[in-house]
C-alpha cells in the first residue's frame, strides 16, 4: 500500500501547515482508494494493477493537489488564525481568571475569620497586613471613591500615625467642627499611648473648635476629662469610707462598686473643682455631642455600596471604629465627680457636692435623651446609678442617715434594673437559637446588638456564597496547575520530536463533542450538586460556622469532575484520532472500570474524611481559614503528584529514564510503587495540617489515590509495545485545553453566579441598615428605656438637710 | 458517448446536492451512484470530486461527519446535505429545468 500512501502525500503536500487537516483529509482519500482496489480485486484485477488503476481513477495529481489546496485554503486560514488566538489568550486568560478568583474568593474567607475581631480593627480602615488579599479588596473598594471620598473615609492613608491621619482630614476641611471633632477625638484616644499629644495642643484645638460650633458643649467636656487625665486617686482600702450599711456586706457582687474613690491631694480636688466649673459650662450648652452619628453617616455615604461580603464587612467596622472609643471618658469622669463630692462633703461643703452630683446627673440625662445606640443609653444608666451611689455617701457624710438610706436604696434598685437591662440584651436561649442560624459575622454582631429586630437568611447564605467562590476556586486552580503541566510537557514533546509527523497534535474534537465533554463533566454535577444544595442533606439551614462539616460534599463534586473531564475528554480524543486514521488503542472500557472503582473508593473513605474536616468552633469563633488550608494543602500535593508523576511519564516515553520504565511498564509495579508515593505525600500533608490525627492522614490518600488512578491511566495506555505514541503525545497538547475551557466556563457561569448570589445578599444585609447604630435604639424596645432615663423620675428627692448646706 | 468536460462541469454541484438530498453518502459512494445511474455517461474523475466537496463544506452546503458502516464495520466519511444546501437545490432545480426547456426547444427548431 506504500504506492497509495505516496500518492496521498503527494496530493496532500501543500496541506502539510495544517497537520490535523491533512490528516483528516489523506485519510478520506485512503478509504477511498481502499475500496477502489477493493472493487478491482474482487473483478480480478490483481493487487497490484488494482492499486494502479485505483489511482489511475483519481486523476493527476498534481491537479489534485493544487484543487485540494484552493478548496481548503479558507479553512486552513480560519484554522490557523483561530489556534493562534487560542494559543495566546486561552492560558492567559484562565491564569488571569484564576489569580482573580483566588484575590476575591479567598480573601473573603478571610474576611469571615476576621468578623469575630470586628471591633478591634482600626477605623482607619487598616487590616492585619498578613491579610494581604484583604488589602487588595479593600484597595479595590477604594478605588471606587473619589480621593476626597477616600479622605473622610480612612483619613490620610499615607500618614504615619493616627493623629497625622485624621489631621489631614480637619486641614482639608477647615471649617468643618465634624472633622474638627474627629481629630479632637484622635488626639484624646491616643493619649494612652506612647506618642501622646501635649495638653496645650489639645487645649488649642478645642478652643479652635469652640469657635466654630459654639452651641456645642462637647468641648468644655473633653476639657474637663482632660483635667482630671492626670489626677491621682486612691481606693479606700480601710473602708473608712464605706457606707455604713455596707460594711459587714460580703464583696462577691461584681457589679456593686464597694469602695468609692478619694483624691490623694488638695491639689486633685482643686483640678476637679475647674473640671466641673467647665461641665456646669457645658451642660448649659444647646447640645452635647461629638458628632459622631454624624461622621458615621457621612461614612456611609462616602463609601461605595456594597457588592460582597467583604465590603459589607468593611462598612461594618468603619462604623465601629467611630462609635466605640469616646464612651470610656464619660465614665471615667463621672466617677471622678461622684469622688470629689463626697471629698467636698467630708470638707463639709455639702452643697457643693450636692450640686456635682445634681450636675452629674444632669449631664447623663441630656447624654440619655441623645443616646441613639443601646451600648450610649447603658453608659448613662451605669453613670446614673454611680451617682446614686455616690449620693448616699454624701448624705452619709452630712449626717443623714435617712437620706443616705433612702439614696442606696434607689442605687440598689437602679442597680438591679440596670442588671435587668443588662439581661435583657444578653444573649438569650432564643437568641443562641437565632444564632446557630445566623452565620459568623452576624453571630458576632448579635453579641453586640442582641435586640436587633434582624432576617440572619442573607448573613447565613451570603457567607456560603463566600465560601463556595473559595472552593471553586481551588478546583479552578488544580486545573490551571495540571493543565500547565500537561501543556508544558506538550511543548517539549514538540520541540524533541524526531519529525514533524511524530510531534503531538492539538486535537479538533468539533463542537458538538466538546459541548458533550463540558457538559457532562463540568455542567452536569454542578446543576445536581446545587440541586442537591437546596435539599437539608447538605445542612445549609445551619450558619456556615455550625455546617464546616458539609463543606466535604466538595470533595466528591471536585473528583467526579476530574474523572469524568479526563476520561470523557480522552475518549473524545480517541475518536477524533480515529477517523484521522491515527493509531489508537481500543474502548477505554477496561480503564473505565479502574476509573469508577476509584469513584466508589472514594465513596467509601469519604466519612473518614468527613471527620477530618470537621468543624473547629471555640469561645464563638472559628477557623474556617484552618479548614481550607488543609484542602487546599491537600490539593496543591495532588497536583505536584500528578506533576511528578508526568514528569515520569515523558521521562519513561522518551528513553531517558530507564528505572522507571521498568516500574511502571507493569500494572502491579506501577500501582504498588505510586500508592506508596501517594501514601508518603499523605502522611506529610496529614502531618503539617494536623498533627498527631490519624484522619488527615486517611483523607491524603484519599485525595492523592485519585490522580494515581488518572496517571496509572495514562501509564498503562502507553504500556510497553502500545502503538499509540502520537495519540498519547497529542493528549498531552489537547487535554489541557478541554481544562482551560472548564476554568473559563466555571469562571463565567459558576463564578459570576455566585458573584451575583453574594452581591445580592450583601444589599439585603445593607437594606437591613445593620450597619447604621443610630436606628438601634429607634428599632429596638431600647426607645422606651432611653425616654425613662431621660426624664427626671429616676433621681431621687433631695434630701440634703439646710443645715449642712453651706 | 462521452460527454464534453466543459459541459458537464455546471452539473457537479446540483448533482451531489441531488444525491445528498436523498441520503448522506461517503466520496467513494458518490461517484459510483452518479457512474451507475447515468450507464457512464458522466465518467467524473473521482479525485476531483473531493476539492469540491470541502468547497461545498466551507460554504455550509453540505458538512461531514465519520461514521462507522454498519455492514462493514469501516469507518468512513459521510456527507449531509445542509438547510442552505436544500435551498440551493431546490433552487438549481427549477433553473435547470427552465434551462433544459429553453436548450430543447430551441434545439427542436434546429
Amino acid at each position: 500500500m506504500s504506492q497509495t500512501t505516496d500518492f496521498i502525500a503527494k496530493i496532500t503536500e501543500k496541506l502539510r501547515h495544517d497537520r490535523e487537516l491533512r490528516l483528516d483529509i489523506s485519510h478520506e482519500l485512503q478509504t477511498h482508494l481502499d475500496e477502489a482496489i477493493d472493487e478491482y480485486k474482487a473483478s480480478d484485477y490483481d493487487e497490484e494493477a488494482a492499486i494502479t488503476q485505483a489511482i489511475k481513477d483519481m486523476g493527476d495529481a498534481e491537479e489534485l493537489a493544487d484543487d485540494l489546496w484552493q478548496s481548503n485554503r479558507f479553512r486552513m486560514k480560519l484554522r490557523a488564525w483561530c489556534w493562534w488566538i487560542a494559543r495566546l489568550s486561552l492560558w492567559p486568560a484562565c491564569v488571569l481568571v484564576t489569580f482573580g478568583f483566588i484575590i476575591t474568593g479567598l480573601s473573603h474567607v478571610g474576611m469571615l475569620q476576621h468578623s469575630g475581631e470586628y471591633g478591634e480593627v482600626p477605623d482607619t480602615g487598616r487590616f492585619n497586613p498578613i491579610h494581604l488579599t484583604s488589602k487588595l479588596i479593600e484597595e479595590h473598594m477604594r478605588s471606587r471613591m473619589s480621593p476626597a471620598q477616600r479622605l473622610i473615609a480612612f483619613g490620610d492613608e499615607k500618614a504615619s500615625d493616627q493623629i497625622q491621619c485624621w489631621k489631614a482630614l480637619r486641614d482639608a476641611f477647615p471649617d468643618e467642627p465634624l472633622y474638627q471633632l474627629k481629630y479632637i477625638g484622635t488626639l484624646i484616644n491616643t493619649a494612652n499611648n506612647e506618642k501622646k499629644p501635649e495638653n496645650k495642643l489639645v487645649l488649642d484645638e478645642l478652643q479652635r473648635g469652640r469657635k466654630l460650633d459654639p452651641d456645642n458643649g462637647v468641648y468644655d467636656l473633653i476639657e474637663a476629662s482632660l483635667l482630671i487625665r492626670d489626677v491621682k486617686f486612691v481606693e479606700d482600702a480601710k473602708q473608712s469610707l464605706v457606707f455604713p450599711a455596707l460594711r459587714n456586706k460580703p464583696t462577691s457582687d461584681p457589679n456593686e462598686p464597694h469602695h468609692p474613690y478619694c483624691f490623694e491631694s488638695p491639689q486633685s480636688l482643686d483640678e476637679m473643682q475647674q473640671a466641673i466649673s467647665l461641665l456646669e459650662r457645658a451642660v448649659y450648652h444647646p447640645y452635647i455631642t461629638l458628632h459622631m452619628m454624624d461622621m458615621q453617616r457621612l461614612r456611609m455615604a462616602q463609601l461605595p455600596a456594597a457588592r460582597s461580603m467583604q465590603e459589607y464587612f468593611i462598612r461594618v467596622t468603619r462604623v465601629q471604629g467611630v462609635y466605640l472609643p469616646p464612651l470610656a471618658n464619660s465614665r471615667r469622669l463621672a466617677r471622678y465627680i461622684g469622688a470629689a463630692a463626697l471629698q467636698q462633703a467630708y470638707k463639709g461643703d455639702g452643697k457643693s457636692a450636692i450640686q456635682w452630683l445634681e450636675l452629674s446627673d444632669h449631664w447623663q440625662r441630656k447624654m440619655a435623651a441623645d443616646s441613639d445606640t443601646v451600648i450610649k443609653l447603658m453608659v448613662v444608666r451605669s453613670i446614673l446609678s454611680l451617682n446614686l451611689y455616690y449620693r448616699a455617701f454624701v448624705y452619709d457624710a452630712l449626717g443623714d442617715a435617712q437620706a443616705a438610706t433612702k439614696a442606696m436604696q434607689a442605687y440598689a434598685d437602679a442597680a438591679k434594673e440596670y442588671d435587668q437591662v443588662m439581661n435583657r440584651f444578653r444573649m438569650t436561649d432564643e437568641m443562641k437559637e437565632k444564632r446557630k442560624h445566623s452565620g459568623a459575622m452576624l453571630g458576632m454582631l448579635l453579641e453586640v446588638i442582641p435586640s436587633y429586630k434582624i432576617d440572619p437568611t442573607p448573613f447565613r447564605l451570603g457567607e456560603y456564597a463566600v465560601m463556595d467562590r473559595a472552593l471553586l476556586t481551588t478546583l479552578l486552580l488544580s486545573f490551571l496547575f495540571v493543565g500547565s503541566l500537561l501543556m508544558l510537557s506538550g511543548a517539549i514533546r514538540v520541540r524533541f520530536a524526531k519529525s514533524t509527523a511524530k510531534r503531538p497534535l492539538l486535537l479538533w474534537v468539533g463542537f458538538k463533542r466538546l459541548g458533550k465533554v463540558i457538559g457532562t463533566s463540568v455542567c452536569l454535577p454542578v446543576l445536581v450538586f446545587v440541586g442537591l444544595l437546596q435539599t437539608p442533606l447538605f445542612g445549609r439551614q445551619w450558619g456556615l460556622d455550625q455546617n464546616m462539616g458539609s463543606l466535604v460534599w466538595y470533595l466528591p463534586l471536585f473528583v467526579g469532575m476530574w474523572l469524568l473531564l479526563c476520561y470523557l475528554g480522552i475518549e473524545a480524543m480517541r475518536q477524533r484520532a480515529l477517523e484521522l486514521g491515527m493509531p489508537v488503542p481500543g474502548r477505554l472500557s477496561r480503564w473505565w472500570l479502574v476509573w469508577m472503582l476509584l469513584v466508589g473508593g472514594t465513596a467509601l473513605l469519604l466519612p473518614f474524611v468527613m471527620l477530618k474536616v470537621s468543624f473547629e468552633y471555640e469561645k464563638h469563633r472559628w477557623d474556617a481559614t484552618q479548614v481550607l488550608i488543609g484542602l487546599w494543602v491537600l490539593e496543591i500535593a495532588v497536583c505536584v503528584l500528578v506533576w511528578l508523576l508526568m514528569t515520569c511519564f515523558i521521562a519513561w516515553v522518551r528513553g531517558i529514564n530507564r528505572w522507571f520504565k521498568v516500574g511502571f511498564c507493569s500494572l502491579c509495579e506501577g500501582m504498588g510503587a505510586m500508592l506508596l508515593l501517594g501514601a508518603a505525600f499523605a502522611v506529610v500533608i496529614g502531618y503539617r495540617v494536623a498533627p498527631h490525627d490519624l484522619k488527615a492522614y486517611v483523607a491524603g490518600v484519599f485525595l492523592v489515590c485519585v490522580p494515581v488512578g488518572f496517571a496509572l491511566s495514562l501509564a498503562r495506555l502507553a504500556g510497553k509495545g502500545n502503538h499509540y505514541p502520537l495519540f498519547l503525545s497529542s493528549i498531552t497538547r489537547t487535554l489541557p485545553v478541554f481544562m482551560m475551557l472548564c476554568i473559563l466556563f466555571l469562571a463565567v457561569v459558576a463564578g459570576q453566579a455566585l458573584q451575583w448570589q453574594e452581591r445580592y445578599y450583601a444589599n439585603q444585609m445593607q437594606g437591613q441598615s445593620l450597619i447604621f447604630m443610630d436606628l438601634e435604639v429607634q428599632r429596638s424596645d431600647a426607645s422606651v428605656l432611653r425616654e425613662r432615663w431621660a426624664g427626671d423620675e429616676i433621681t431621687p428627692p433631695m434630701m440634703v438637710p439646710k443645715q449642712n448646706i453651706q | 458517448m462521452t460527454l464534453s468536460q466543459e459541459l458537464a462541469r455546471g452539473t457537479v454541484m446540483p448533482i451531489v446536492l441531488a444525491l445528498l438530498h436523498e441520503q448522506p453518502m461517503y466520496g467513494y459512494e458518490l461517484v459510483k451512484t452518479v457512474n451507475d445511474r447515468t450507464n457512464g455517461v458522466l465518467q467524473w474523475k473521482e479525485g476531483t470530486l473531493y476539492p469540491l466537496l470541502h468547497k461545498m463544506q466551507g460554504q455550509r452546503l453540505i458538512k461531514a461527519k465519520w461514521q462507522t458502516a454498519e455492514d462493514t464495520g469501516k469507518n468512513r466519511k459521510y456527507y449531509f446535505i445542509t438547510p442552505k444546501g436544500e435551498k440551493l437545490r431546490s433552487e438549481t432545480k427549477s433553473q435547470w429545468q427552465q434551462l433544459s426547456n429553453a436548450v430543447n426547444v430551441l434545439l427542436a427548431l434546429s
